[in-house]
């Protein structure tokens, strides 16, 4: 379970997030909308570690420990997962050396056996076949010269390796065309459970036609401006966000 | 003027006095010259373009005497080696405090394969031993002209024409020495036409002690050779290391250098190409891991002097705590050198404040129809890369050593033979575990 407690959060002295309150109980998958600029992207950072961004008030809790002392890494062996809505390309580092250095870095960190090479190969090969990712992407450099497509499913791949108990997605359809949109959604539903919870960040209804929400909250100016359930999100695509955006009101 | 001449200086014109090898008459002309040329030059210093960012001079306090040859046995130096360089199937020679040792050294006659000590070579004035001392024709460069008087041993190797060598030729440069020691050597390759052969040279020491050491290389390269030809070395901390290698590229001919350098003191690699055949291709490259004090510099001048020649270097560094390189690399396209192409780039990636990356990059050109670009940058690591890694679960330390490996990764690349590639990105993990 994920709790967002009257989150406040700067960037350069800039607020950002203007005391966010959000819980996700386990199993659940919520989905946050919301205009441009309204803070989503920033949510999904401050969960997942990065470091630019100034806490000054709330906290945030995973299974019921805070887990803003705890570096990225860290909160990834705790069950964190955030898949990046613009994958990194890290030339002179294959694909395949970056997964099993992750895979066998978060095993250790759980205080599981580190998987021999033989295994690794056997779990990423079957799991890279199920979300179409070919086995020349994983002898590439990581995400260098793959179509965005590509780096998505390599994004919803890393999740399926590395077991995380609450997965955030950041706007996972951006730059997808319809038929890889529908296979990273099929990705994304295979690993759908009752002890798994996600946290789908878009600016668009479409992705949820394809991952349905149990909540949809609208994000506004730093906060939760509206929960609803997956209805919200129709009405959202035939309104827009005006009513959420002073700009475009 | 009355010139000033510092400890080490005194101590290297005596030393040169007398020259260890003893050689025909030809050579005794040039080693005469080359002494009289050092006593005129002294020791490169800050005002020398050529050493600006390294001020040998400076560094170099006292001149090392060099060591009769120490005991050592073939499981120390496979040891030194590490597993997967012994065990890699090759032609050693191994020359132990500057001598040649026969006994750990595999001298036998390959097919179309001629390798000679170089004290044997010079003792018998063997024909086609003649061009060494002539393939340097820098008679500005102190270092060289120092070696050719100094050197003490070395091998000169002959490929025949067309000689497809199965076994890379391996050179094994080991110090025994317990106490400061000087080493000075000279390789001369005599590579025939259409000729293939692969060069590994190791630099290693017994016992970790400061030692200094001036090593000159010459290579012809025969039409239609190919040569691949891999350097690396970890001194100690206090040693100097002075490396020259000077080829001379024959019509159609295809050398490549790839030089590592782990750490060490002072360590200069120069190299010197001359394009004399047409049509000929060199690829210089590097990768230099510097932490502490150490300084590493990378010289070379590809002198293009015949048509539609390609050169291509490429070199990484990285530089931890006040760790520093130099990288001068000079591109000149002589008069009628037309269809030129050269491409270098030098980058560096710093991981600390203090350390210092010289970049001088210089193209030459006297021809109207060529393609030569250089290129330059200095980094940190990207933080934006830093955090995606760790946001996998990887942990700070990983992370960066990842990032760092596919920085040199590029270079790395460029070493054809897997064992020697794999080897050498072991040595540079260890570095950064240890870094």
């Amino acid at each position: 379970m994920l709790e967002i407690k009257n989150l406040h959060v700067e960037v350069e002295g800039q607020p950002i997030l203007n005391g966010i309150d959000l819980v996700i109980p386990d199993g659940e998958v919520h989905a946050i909308m919301g205009p441009n600029g309204s803070g989503k992207s920033t949510l999904s950072y401050v969960i997942a570690g990065k470091d630019e961004y100034d806490i000054t008030d709330g906290d945030i809790l995973y299974n019921g420990e805070s887990i803003l002392e705890m570096d990225p890494a860290e909160r990834v062996a705790a069950g964190l997962f955030l898949a990046f809505q613009y994958p990194i390309e890290i030339p002179g580092v294959a694909t395949m050396t970056f997964l099993r250095t992750a895979i066998n870095a978060v095993r250790k960190e759980r205080e599981q056996d580190e998987l021999s090479i033989p295994d690794m190969m056997k779990l990423i090969q079957a799991k890279a076949k199920d979300l179409g990712v070919k086995p020349d992407m994983l002898k590439r450099g990581l995400n260098v010269g793959f179509s965005g497509g590509e780096k998505k499913r390599m994004e919803i791949l890393q999740m399926a390796l590395l077991d995380p108990g609450m997965c955030i997605l950041d706007e996972t359809d951006s730059g997808l065309d319809i038929d890889a949109l529908r296979i990273v959604s099929e990705g994304v539903n295979a690993l759908r459970s009752e002890t798994r919870s996600m946290l789908v960040i878009t600016h668009y209804q479409r992705l949820l036609n394809y991952i349905v929400p149990d909540k949809v909250h609208v994000m506004s100016d730093g906060k939760i401006a509206r929960t609803g359930g997956k209805e919200l999100a129709l009405e959202l695509e035939d309104a827009g966000y005006a009513e959420y955006d002073e700009e475009l009101a | 003027m009355e010139l000033v001449r510092t400890e080490a200086e005194n101590g290297l014109i005596s030393l040169s006095q007398d020259a260890p090898l003893d050689g025909p008459s030809w050579l005794k002309d040039l080693q005469d010259k080359a002494r009289a040329e050092f006593q005129a030059l002294g020791l490169p210093n800050r005002r020398v373009e050529e050493w600006k960012y390294t001020d040998l001079k400076a560094a170099m306090k006292v001149a090392f005497q060099p060591v009769d040859q120490g005991d050592i046995t073939q499981a120390q130096v496979n040891e030194l080696l590490g597993s997967d360089l012994a065990e890699l199937s090759t032609q050693a020679l191994v020359f132990v405090d500057g001598q040649l040792n026969e006994g750990l050294s595999d001298l036998s006659v390959g097919e179309g394969v001629e390798m000679l000590s170089l004290k044997a070579a010079l003792a018998d004035d063997v024909s086609w031993v003649k061009p060494i001392g002539t393939v340097q024709q820098n008679e500005r460069d102190a270092v060289q002209a120092l070696n050719l008087v100094l050197m003490q041993g070395g091998a000169a190797i002959k490929i025949a024409e067309r000689q497809e060598v199965s076994k890379p030729i391996h050179l094994i440069f080991v110090s025994t020495a317990s106490s400061e020691s000087s080493v000075a050597s000279r390789l001369f390759f005599d590579i025939g036409a259409g000729a293939n052969v692969e060069i590994i040279e190791s630099h290693l020491s017994l016992q970790n002690q400061a030692s200094q050491t001036n090593l000159v290389t010459e290579v012809l390269v025969g039409d239609w050779a190919k040569v691949r030809h891999v350097k690396f070395n970890n001194d100690n901390k206090e040693s100097v290391h002075l490396s020259n290698v000077i080829g001379k590229l024959g019509k159609e001919s295809d050398y490549g250098l790839f030089q590592a350098t782990l750490d060490g003191g002072l360590t200069r690699n120069q190299v010197e190409i001359r394009y004399d055949g047409d049509e000929a291709k060199a690829d210089i490259s590097g990768v230099a891991l510097l932490s502490g004090k150490s300084h590493a510099d990378m010289t070379l001048v590809m002198d293009h002097a015949a048509l539609a020649c390609e050169s291509r270097e490429l070199f990484k560094t990285v530089l931890d705590d006040e760790g520093r390189a130099v990288f001068q690399g000079k591109v000149v396209v002589q008069p009628g050198a037309q269809k030129t192409d050269g491409e270098m780039m030098s980058k560096a990636l710093l991981l600390s404040e203090s350390a210092e990356f010289d970049s001088k990059p210089e193209l030459e050109i006297y021809a109207d129809d060529v393609l030569c670009g250089h290129g330059a940058t200095t980094g940190q690591i990207d933080d934006e890369l830093l955090f995606y890694l760790k946001a996998r679960g990887i942990a700070d330390a990983e992370a960066r050593a990842l990032l760092i490996q596919a920085f040199v990764g590029e270079a790395l690349e460029l070493i054809e033979n897997d064992t020697l590639r794999d080897y050498v990105i072991d040595q540079t993990l260890a570095w950064y575990e240890k870094a």
